[in-house]
C-alpha cells in the first residue's frame, strides 16, 4: 500500500492538484475576512460572540467551496491516469487493483486533512486580526474546519467513482456542480436534507437560529451525529461501489 | 526448451464477433517471437489476454508453465509490457517516469533507473519532461518502464509504430541484445514483416483471429526462395506427365505450373519433357517473391494458397 501512495505523491509533480488543495482554503478565508472586516460594527452588537458568529458566516462560504474543490481534485487526480493511457500499465504490474483504487482515495482525504488544517489556523488568525474577545474557542474551530469535510465523503467517494468510471472528466465535473449548486436547496427541509449532497451544509458545529424572520442566538448543532453517521455511511457505500467498478474495469 | 508462453483454444468474443479464434501459442525459452498480423487481427488483444487484462472467453493461458488465471500476480511479477501506445507520465521527466514505476514495484535499488535509462539510450534526456519527448523517445522510455522490473519475459505491443526508420533500427537493435544480455525471452507484435524479420527467431502469424502461421523464420524465408513457373496449354496432363518422372510439381490459381527447383539441368529437361509430349509451351519464368509477397498472401487471400 505505502509503495503506491509513494508513486501517486510522485504523479501529482507539476499538477495543480496540491496548489488547488492550498488555494481554496485561503480564497474561504479571504473571502470571510472581507465580509467580516465590513460587517463588524453590526456584528460586535449582538449576543452571540464574534468568534460563533465568524463560522456561521464561513459555513456559507465552506459549504459551496469544499465541494466544488473536491470535485476538481478528484477529477484532475483521476486523470493524470485516464490521460497518460496509465491504467493499462499499472494493471499490468504485479499490484492488486484495489490498492491504486485507496491510493487515490488516500491522497484526497490527506489533501483535505491538510485543507482543514489551513481553514483550523486561519481561523485564529482572522479572529487575532480583528481583535475578537474572548478566550479561541479552539473545539468550535476544529469542529468548523474539519467536519465540512466530513459531510463530503459521501461526495469524494461519489466523485471518485465517476471520474474512473468516465474517460471524459467533463461528466463527473458537471455531477459534481450540479450538487453543489443543488445543496443549498436540498438542504433546506428535512426530506431532501437526507441526500447526500446537503451533508456539507449540514456539517457544522453550531447553528443561527432565526426567529421571527431576524438572526437570533447561535446554538450547538443538534442534528450532527445523524448527520456524521449518514457521511459515513454512504461514503462507505460509494466507496464500495467505486471500488468494485474499478476492479472489474479492464482497459477496454 | 521450456515453453514461456503456452495457448490453448485462446478464444475472445465481443458480443457475436470472434476477434480472436481459438489459437495456440508457443513461445520458447530465448526466443524473440515476432506476433505479425495485419491492423485488426487480434494482436492487441491476444496480447491483453495473456497480461491478464481481459479475460478470454475461452481458452487456456500458460505462461512460465503456469495458468494465467490461478498465478497472475506471480507471473505479472516476471513480465515486463508496453501494450500498444506507451503509457507514460507527461507531467514528469524520463527519470521520474521510471521512478513512478519503481517505487510501485518495490525494487530497491535506485542505480537501476540509470542503468535502464542507458540500456534504452535516453541517459543524456533524463531530466527532461516526457512530454517534449520525440515519440522514438517515448517509445524507448516505455521499453524502459517494461525491463525495469527486471523481467523473464517481454510483452511488446507495435514498440515500433509511428517510428521513421532510424527510430525503428534502435528499437530493432535493443531487442535484438536483450535475450543475450539479460537471459529475457521477448514476443513482440507488429503489421509489418521487414520489421520482425531481422529481429525474430519465431514467427506467428495471425489474420482476422486465426493463427495462420507459427513456425521458425528460416521455414518462411524458404517459402520465398525462387520458383519456377511454366504455363502450358493443358497444364493438368503436363502435371501428370511429369509426376511420373518423380517430379514435385503443384498448379497455382492461374492453372500454370509451379516447380520449386531451379536447376538449370532440370528445368531444361522439363522444357523437352513437355514438348515431347506435344504440349505448348508458352512461357517458362522464374519467379522471385518478398517475404513481403508471401506475409500478404498468407493474411489476404487464404484460398488462393498456393504454397
Amino acid at each position: 500500500m505505502n509503495h503506491v501512495i509513494a508513486s501517486d505523491q510522485l504523479k501529482m509533480k507539476r499538477t495543480f492538484i496540491k496548489p488547488i488543495s492550498f488555494l481554496f482554503p485561503f480564497l474561504i478565508l479571504l473571502l470571510s475576512f472581507l465580509i467580516l472586516s465590513m460587517q463588524k460594527e453590526s456584528m460586535t452588537s449582538q449576543v452571540n460572540s464574534m468568534w460563533e458568529s465568524m463560522v456561521v458566516l464561513t459555513h456559507f462560504i465552506i459549504m459551496f467551496v469544499i465541494p466544488m474543490a473536491i470535485t476538481i481534485m478528484v477529477s484532475n487526480l483521476i486523470s493524470l491516469e485516464h490521460q497518460n493511457n496509465s491504467w493499462k500499465l499499472l494493471f499490468a504490474l504485479p499490484i492488486s487493483k484495489f490498492s491504486f483504487y485507496f491510493s487515490k482515495l488516500y491522497m484526497i482525504l490527506k489533501l483535505c486533512f491538510l485543507s482543514g488544517i489551513v481553514i483550523f489556523l486561519g481561523f485564529i488568525v482572522i479572529g487575532k486580526i480583528l481583535n475578537f474577545k474572548g478566550d479561541i474557542p479552539y473545539a468550535l474551530l476544529l469542529g468548523e474546519a474539519f467536519l465540512p469535510f466530513l459531510g463530503t465523503f459521501p461526495i469524494i467517494t461519489f466523485q471518485l467513482w465517476l471520474s474512473i468510471r468516465f474517460k471524459n472528466q467533463a461528466f463527473p465535473i458537471a455531477i459534481g456542480v450540479f450538487g453543489t449548486v443543488c445543496m443549498f436547496f436540498l438542504q433546506m427541509n428535512k426530506i431532501t436534507s437526507m441526500f447526500f449532497w446537503a451533508y456539507p451544509a449540514l456539517m457544522t458545529p453550531v447553528k443561527q437560529l432565526i426567529i421571527d424572520g431576524n438572526l437570533a442566538e447561535i446554538v450547538p448543532n443538534g442534528d450532527l451525529g445523524f448527520y456524521t453517521l449518514l457521511s459515513i455511511v454512504f461514503g462507505l457505500i460509494f466507496m464500495v461501489i467505486g471500488m468494485f467498478d474499478f476492479s472489474r474495469q479492464s482497459t477496454e | 526448451m521450456t515453453k514461456i508462453i503456452e495457448t490453448s483454444h485462446l478464444t475472445k468474443k465481443y458480443k457475436n464477433t470472434t476477434v480472436v479464434d481459438e489459437i495456440n501459442i508457443s513461445v520458447e525459452q530465448g526466443d524473440i517471437y515476432g506476433f505479425l498480423g495485419p491492423n485488426g487481427a487480434g494482436k492487441t488483444t491476444t496480447i491483453r489476454m495473456l497480461l491478464g487484462l481481459i479475460k478470454p472467453t475461452k481458452g487456456d493461458i500458460k505462461v512460465f508453465g503456469k495458468k494465467l488465471a490461478d498465478n497472475r500476480m506471480a507471473i505479472l511479477k516476471e513480465v515486463g509490457s508496453l501494450v500498444e501506445y506507451p503509457s507514460f507520465y507527461a507531467n514528469l521527466t524520463g527519470y521520474e517516469n521510471l521512478e513512478a514505476i519503481r517505487r510501485l514495484l518495490r525494487i530497491e535499488d535506485k542505480h537501476r533507473i540509470n542503468e535502464i535509462l542507458r540500456t534504452v539510450g535516453l541517459l543524456n534526456a533524463k531530466d527532461k519532461l516526457v512530454k517534449n519527448y520525440s515519440l522514438g523517445m517515448k517509445q524507448r522510455l516505455g521499453i524502459g518502464i517494461a525491463l525495469l522490473g527486471s523481467p523473464n519475459l517481454l510483452i511488446l505491443d507495435e514498440p515500433t509504430n509511428g517510428l521513421d526508420p532510424a527510430g525503428i533500427q534502435e528499437i530493432r537493435e535493443l531487442i535484438k541484445k536483450l535475450p543475450s544480455l539479460y537471459g529475457i525471452t521477448v514476443m513482440i507484435s507488429s503489421h509489418i514483416l521487414s520489421e520482425i524479420d531481422q529481429m525474430a527467431n519465431k514467427v506467428g502469424i495471425i489474420n482476422n483471429g486465426n493463427l495462420i502461421f507459427q513456425d521458425r523464420i528460416e521455414v518462411l524465408r524458404k517459402k520465398s526462395s525462387p520458383r519456377i513457373i511454366i504455363r502450358v496449354n493443358d497444364s493438368e496432363s503436363a502435371q501428370t506427365i511429369l509426376k511420373k518422372d518423380g517430379l514435385n510439381v503443384a498448379l497455382n490459381s492461374k492453372k500454370e505450373l509451379v516447380i520449386n527447383e531451379i536447376d538449370d539441368d532440370l528445368i531444361s529437361y522439363i522444357a523437352e519433357k513437355l514438348m515431347m509430349s506435344r504440349l505448348s509451351l508458352y512461357r517458362i519464368y522464374e519467379e522471385k517473391r518478398s517475404l513481403e509477397d508471401i506475409f500478404l498472401d498468407l493474411t489476404t487471400n487464404k484460398e488462393r494458397d498456393i504454397l
